[in-house]
C-alpha cells in the first residue's frame, strides 16, 4: 500500500511536468490532477526554456545560431483540491520572465502573468478492487482565462512581453492512470475550442478565430528497487488548428501548430508530504513539427500534499 | 500491456521525422526569395507600381525595414497619386496569423515615390506586405506582394 501512494504521488509529480513550453506563452490543455487519496495538492515549478529553432509553415526545421537565445523563465503555481472522492477542483497560473537575445546585440527582456487555468475533474472509474489491468479513470473540464498578454496586445517588436493565448479555451479530457508492480504508466487526453475574440491594439482591429486543438500524453514510469525514486518518461504530441484573422480588409488562414514534449523525469518522494522532481522536456526529437518554435526545457517542482 | 506497446511503437515511428534528425542551419535553405523589386499593375489608376527594398527586409524585430513603392505611368514617367488618393500599408504573417511588429510610417520622398520606413517584421518567415490604395478614404484597390523575410538581410 505503501509502495502504491509513493508510485501514485509520483504520477501526480509527473503529470505536471509534461507540459512543455510552446509559443507565445501557451501550455497544453492537460491538466493537473489528483488521482491519490488526499485533499489537496500544492505544487510550485521553477523551469528554463530555451528556443533552440523553429519550423515554419512549409519549411523544414530551422535551427538557430548559437548567439541567438530566446529564454523563458517561469514560476508556477498549481493547486487541486478535492472535494470528496470523486470530485476535485484546480487552479493554476505562472509569471513568466522573457530574455532574448539576438545575433546583433539586441536584447528584449519583459515579464507576465500567464493565463489563469480552472479544472474540475471527476473519477469516473475508481479502484474500489484490485484488478491488475483496469486503470482508474477521471473526465475532466479545463477553463483557461486569458490573464496573460497574447502576440495580438503585444508591445515589444520581438513578443518578449507575450504570456498568453489570448483566448478563452475550453478543453474536455479522458484520463487513466494505472500503477503495475514498480511500474505506472498514464494515458491522458484532451480536445479543446477557443472563444472568437477581436482585439484592438494601436489603432488596429485584428479578429482571430482559432481552429479547435487537442493534445495527448502517453507516460511510462518505473521506481526501481520499490525506493522513492521514479525515473519516467512521456511523449506529448500537440495539435492547433488552422487560424481564421481578420485585418483590415485581409482575411487570412495560418497554418496548423503541431509539436511533440519528449519528457524525462527524475523524482524522489522526500516524505508523505513533500516531493522533489527534475524534469527535462525536448521539442526537437519526435515529429513532425509544423509552425512553432522547438524548445528545451528544465524544470523542478516541489510538492506538498494533504491527507484526506 | 500489449496494446500499450504498440501504441508507443506507433509514436516512436514519428522518428523518421525527427527536427533533431532533419534541419538545416542556414535560414531558409529551400524557400524561394522573392525579396528583390517587382512591378504590379495598378488597374485602378492605370499606374505600374514598382516595389524595392532600400533596407530588409530584416525579420529581427530590431531591425529596421524600410519599403520604396515608385508609381509610373504607361511611359515609364514617374507619376503622384491624385489628391483624392491616399496609400496604407501593412504587413501580415498568414501561417502565424499575425501582423507586424510595426507598421511604419509612409512618407513622400518625390515625385511618384514613397517610401515606408520604420517598418518592424516581428520574426523571420513568409509575409504578405498589402498595399491599399484608397480612394476619399475608401478601398479602391488592394495589392499584395509575398516576400520571404531572412533573420537580417546584408
Amino acid at each position: 500500500m505503501k509502495f502504491c501512494l509513493i508510485t501514485i504521488l509520483f504520477i501526480l509529480i509527473y503529470i505536471q511536468q509534461v507540459l512543455g513550453a510552446a509559443c507565445c506563452g501557451g501550455g497544453s490543455g492537460l491538466p493537473s490532477l489528483i488521482t491519490g487519496d488526499y485533499r489537496g495538492q500544492l505544487t510550485t515549478s521553477f523551469s528554463q526554456a530555451k528556443i533552440v529553432g523553429e519550423k515554419l509553415h512549409q519549411e523544414i526545421p530551422y535551427f538557430w545560431p548559437k548567439d541567438k537565445t530566446f529564454y523563458t523563465r517561469s514560476l508556477k503555481i498549481d493547486a487541486t483540491y478535492q472535494f470528496d472522492n470523486y470530485f476535485q477542483f484546480g487552479v493554476s497560473s505562472s509569471v513568466l520572465m522573457k530574455d532574448y537575445r539576438f545575433s546583433n546585440g539586441a536584447n528584449n527582456q519583459d515579464h507576465g502573468i500567464s493565463d489563469i487555468g480552472l479544472t474540475a475533474a471527476y473519477c469516473f472509474l475508481p479502484e474500489l478492487n484490485f484488478s491488475r489491468y483496469r486503470p482508474v479513470g477521471f473526465s475532466f473540464a479545463k477553463l483557461t482565462i486569458p490573464t496573460g498578454k497574447s502576440i495580438y496586445e503585444s508591445n515589444d517588436p520581438a513578443g518578449a512581453d507575450v504570456s498568453g493565448k489570448g483566448f478563452y479555451i475550453f478543453s474536455l479530457g479522458l484520463a487513466f492512470v494505472k500503477t503495475l508492480g514498480i511500474y505506472d504508466w498514464q494515458i491522458m487526453g484532451e480536445g479543446h475550442s477557443f472563444i472568437e475574440r477581436t482585439f484592438k491594439h494601436n489603432s488596429h482591429i485584428t479578429k482571430v478565430k482559432p481552429g479547435p486543438g487537442g493534445s495527448l500524453l502517453f507516460s511510462l514510469g518505473w521506481s526501481p528497487y520499490n525506493s522513492d525514486w521514479r525515473l519516467g518518461g512521456s511523449i506529448s504530441p500537440h495539435y492547433e488548428g488552422e487560424k481564421v484573422s481578420s485585418f483590415n480588409s485581409t482575411k487570412s488562414r495560418s497554418g496548423y501548430e503541431l509539436y511533440w514534449d519528449t519528457s524525462f523525469s527524475l523524482s524522489k518522494l522526500l516524505s508523505e508530504e513533500y516531493m522533489a522532481s527534475f524534469n527535462y522536456t525536448d521539442q526537437t526529437i519526435l515529429g513532425p513539427v509544423n509552425n512553432t518554435n522547438l524548445s528545451r526545457t528544465l524544470t523542478f517542482s516541489f510538492q506538498k500534499r494533504w491527507a484526506l | 500491456m500489449n496494446a500499450i506497446l504498440f501504441v508507443f511503437l506507433i509514436i516512436f515511428s514519428g522518428c523518421e521525422i525527427s527536427p533533431l534528425l532533419n534541419h538545416t542551419y542556414n535560414e531558409f535553405a529551400q524557400a524561394k526569395k522573392r525579396i528583390s523589386s517587382s512591378t504590379h499593375f495598378v488597374g485602378s489608376l492605370n499606374l505600374n507600381i514598382e516595389f524595392d527594398w532600400p533596407k530588409g527586409p530584416n525579420g529581427n524585430p530590431n531591425l529596421e525595414s524600410q519599403l520604396q513603392l515608385i508609381f509610373r505611368d504607361d511611359e515609364g514617367k514617374l507619376t503622384n497619386l491624385p489628391a483624392t488618393h491616399s496609400l496604407f500599408v501593412y504587413g501580415w504573417m498568414p501561417s502565424m496569423g499575425h501582423g507586424t511588429a510595426d507598421d511604419g510610417e509612409l512618407i513622400q520622398t518625390g515625385m511618384g515615390t514613397y517610401l515606408i520606413k520604420d517598418f518592424y517584421f516581428s520574426m523571420p518567415g513568409e509575409w504578405d506586405i498589402f498595399i491599399q490604395i484608397l480612394k476619399n478614404n475608401v478601398v479602391d484597390e488592394e495589392i499584395k506582394i509575398s516576400v520571404t523575410v531572412p533573420e537580417s538581410t546584408p
